[in-house]
């Protein structure tokens, strides 16, 4: 294919839904896979930094994400939007290389990352539709306690048991599944009703 | 057909199960109602709604060679067994039912000799690509070790107007025009002013923050200075008035055009205490 088709190819493809990208690159057009990074590669990356506080692993966990996403036809339109499948991929993935390693570097990792954070891409003062979206996000997260937020967010983006989670908080156990249940359902229902 | 009645507290199982935490008890009732066709609906939602929490962290770039590196990693072949060596067993068999001992020794010889080459030619392709690689790693590592090096400047004030005693520290919080700003503001008994902020955007030309000193003894906000945020998110200035020292009740900083007099302030965006 030639530098003009590319482009042009390229172009079309750019206009297309995600199910519709996904075929084309099944159909070998491997512009596709440019464009479905386009479109994610910046919240993958970004969740896998979250979660590993490491630019080398989130890149790592990005490329692995993306190539499983290419090569082998896991995801299934049936079950959710592409986006939730690549975020839930990237957690899964990012946690798993989280646990792999000792609570030593996880401590450490984190301490860096207090003193050496990446350059953010930051939301312009303009009120981009992106930034509003996570505007209200953040507004729903406000309906959570401090106490069921806490507790939400050690689960998602380290991925412990609740265990593990009630022996760093010095809660009971049934504690902090009850708030864990109740913060997530809570959060579902302002969802719902903002919708 | 008879449908599966789901129990009072299904919900609350859906619930559980995304967050991983049923007990033995509950994942038993859990495995017998996971394919009713309401539980899959909750089960999406509710994991859609935990994956909020991917939708609100800061956004980060990827580094730009890493398109290219899924590209190459993706179109590279999958390890296979080389048809040349292939030549060398699969074949075989065939050879045993040749009657001509001469062809399948030359047969043989070119096999051995297609392998010999295609193995030397693997060798030069792995030894340039591990090359390549190399080349790319020292690069990095090159780039890596300039941003500590910068960063190390940049941090090597604050440290040491920190060690000065009397040193005043304000911990800033973004208003709604810049609500995921954060900060501190450190205020040195030199005069000296030194605000590190995350997420606080660098402004277009035309454009500055403006700092301001709310004041025991002023009933007007003073001013002390203007910037620009920057890529490091730390901004060393000097106060452009004395008063800014004089321990302040709070410190804010405000979003104005250039041309804009400095008696007044536009719009806070950030600001903070002690």
């Amino acid at each position: 294919m030639d530098s003009e088709t590319s482009s042009s190819d390229l172009a079309t493809l750019t206009h297309l839904s995600d199910g519709e990208i996904l075929a084309a690159l099944r159909d070998g057009r491997l512009n596709a896979i440019d464009v479905l990074y386009d479109r994610y590669a910046k919240q993958v990356y970004s969740l896998a930094y979250k979660i590993l506080a490491n630019s080398e692993e989130a890149e790592d966990i990005t490329q692995d994400v993306f190539l499983t996403l290419w090569q082998r036809d896991a995801y299934q339109s049936t079950r959710g939007s592409l986006k939730a499948f690549l975020t839930t991929l990237t957690r899964s993935r990012s946690i798993d290389k989280l646990r792999s390693q000792g609570s030593r570097s996880r401590f450490l990792q984190r301490w860096q990352r207090l003193s050496a954070s990446e350059p953010e891409i930051l939301p312009p003062l303009d009120h981009l539709a992106g930034h509003e979206q996570a505007h209200l996000l953040r507004q729903a997260l406000e309906c959570l306690s401090s106490n069921e937020r806490e507790i939400l967010e050690i689960a998602y983006y380290e991925g412990v048991s609740q265990t593990e989670i009630s022996k760093r908080l010095n809660l009971p156990l049934g504690t902090v599944k009850s708030r864990s249940r109740q913060g997530l359902s809570k959060l579902r229902q302002h969802l719902k009703n903002s919708q | 057909m008879v449908r599966l009645e789901l129990p009072d507290n299904w919900q609350e199982l859906a619930t559980g199960h995304v967050l991983g935490n049923l007990s033995d008890e509950e994942q038993l009732v859990w495995e017998q109602i996971q394919y009713h066709p309401d539980m899959a609906e909750a089960v999406k939602a509710l994991r859609d709604t935990f994956n909020v929490f991917a939708d609100v962290i800061p956004m980060h770039q990827p580094p730009a060679r890493l398109l290219g590196k899924i590209q190459a990693a993706a179109q590279r072949p999958e390890p296979t067994v080389n048809p040349s060596l292939r030549l060398l067993t699969a074949p075989s068999t065939a050879a045993a039912h040749s009657s001509d001992r001469r062809n399948w020794l030359v047969g043989l010889s070119g096999a051995i000799a297609a392998t010999l080459v295609a193995a030397l030619g693997w060798r030069v392709y792995a030894l340039s690509s591990a090359l390549q690689q190399a080349k790319a790693e020292i690069q990095t590592l090159d780039r890596s070790l300039q941003q500590a090096q910068a960063q190390d400047q940049s941090l090597r004030p604050i440290v040491n107007t920190l060690q000065q005693p009397g040193t005043l520290i304000y911990s800033l919080h973004g208003s709604t025009l810049a609500n995921s700003a954060s900060g501190s503001l450190v205020l040195s008994t030199q005069k000296q002013v030194i605000v590190v902020v995350q997420n606080l955007p660098q402004l277009p030309d035309g454009q500055t923050y403006r700092l301001w000193a709310d004041l025991s003894t002023q009933s007007a906000l003073t001013y002390c200075g203007q910037f620009n945020s920057n890529r490091e998110g730390v901004i060393q200035l000097t106060p452009s008035s004395d008063r800014c020292g004089d321990r302040p009740k709070q410190m804010l900083i405000t979003i104005d055009a250039t041309t804009d007099p400095t008696t007044k302030g536009g719009p806070v965006v950030m600001q903070g205490q002690v």
